[in-house]
C-alpha cells in the first residue's frame, strides 16, 4: 500500500538479480581458480611426489 | 584479431616455461629407463607406474593450457561459463561436494583413510622386502670377496 510500492519493489528486484549475478561470477571465478591449482597440484604430485617417492 | 592477439598472449607466457619442462621430462624419463637395475617384478611394476603417472601429469598440462587458452580463444563471443561443459563441470564439483560432505560423507572418509592405510602399509612392506633383498645380496658379495 502506498505511492512507492511499485518502484520500492522494483529497485529490490533489481538489487536481487544484480546480487545474484555477482554471486554466479564470483562462484564461477573461484572454480576457475580451483580448477587451475588442481591441475598444477596434479602436475607437481604426480611428477615429483609420486614419482620420486616410489622409485 | 582480438581472438588472435589473445592466443599469442595467452600462449607467450606459458610456452618458454613449457618447453624448458618438456626437455626436462624428456632427459628424465630416459634417465629413469637406464638407471633402473631392480629386479624384474618390480621393474614392471615401477614401469607401468611411470606409464599411469606421465598420463595424469599429462592430463594436468593439458587442463592449465585449455584453461589458460580457452578464454582467450572465445573473443568477445560470450563468457565461457555460459558454455554447456562449464555448467557440467559445475555441476560435477556440486555433486562431488554434496558426496563428500553430504549425509553418508563420513563413511566415505573412513573408506578413503582405510584405502590409504592399506596402500601405505603395502608400499612400505614392498620397501622393506627389497632392502632386505639388497642386504642378503650385500652379504653374498661380501662373503664372496673372503
Amino acid at each position: 500500500v502506498g505511492p512507492a510500492r511499485s518502484s520500492s519493489a522494483e529497485r529490490l528486484q533489481l538489487a536481487w538479480s544484480q546480487a545474484r549475478s555477482q554471486f554466479g561470477k564470483d562462484y564461477n571465478d573461484r572454480l576457475f581458480t580451483g580448477l587451475l591449482v588442481a591441475a598444477v597440484a596434479a602436475i607437481v604430485i604426480f611428477r615429483c611426489g609420486v614419482l620420486h617417492g616410489l622409485l | 584479431m582480438d581472438c588472435y592477439n589473445g592466443f599469442v598472449t595467452a600462449f607467450c607466457g606459458w610456452l618458454p616455461p613449457l618447453c624448458c619442462y618438456l626437455l626436462h621430462c624428456l632427459q628424465l624419463r630416459s634417465a629413469i629407463m637406464l638407471t633402473d637395475t631392480a629386479p624384474h617384478c618390480c621393474c614392471c611394476c615401477c614401469h607401468r607406474f611411470v606409464i599411469k603417472v606421465a598420463l595424469l601429469e599429462a592430463a594436468g598440462w593439458l587442463a592449465i593450457v585449455f584453461l589458460e587458452l580457452y578464454p582467450h580463444l572465445m573473443g568477445g563471443a560470450g563468457s565461457m561459463y555460459e558454455t554447456g561443459w562449464w555448467k557440467a563441470t559445475a555441476a560435477v564439483w556440486e555433486a562431488l561436494v554434496l558426496l563428500l560432505f553430504g549425509a553418508g560423507g563420513l563413511l566415505l572418509w573412513v573408506a578413503f583413510g582405510a584405502a590409504a592405510l592399506l596402500g601405505w602399509r603395502r608400499v612400505r612392506r614392498r620397501q622393506q622386502d627389497k632392502k632386505a633383498v639388497l642386504t642378503s645380496r650385500l652379504g653374498d658379495i661380501r662373503d664372496l670377496d673372503v
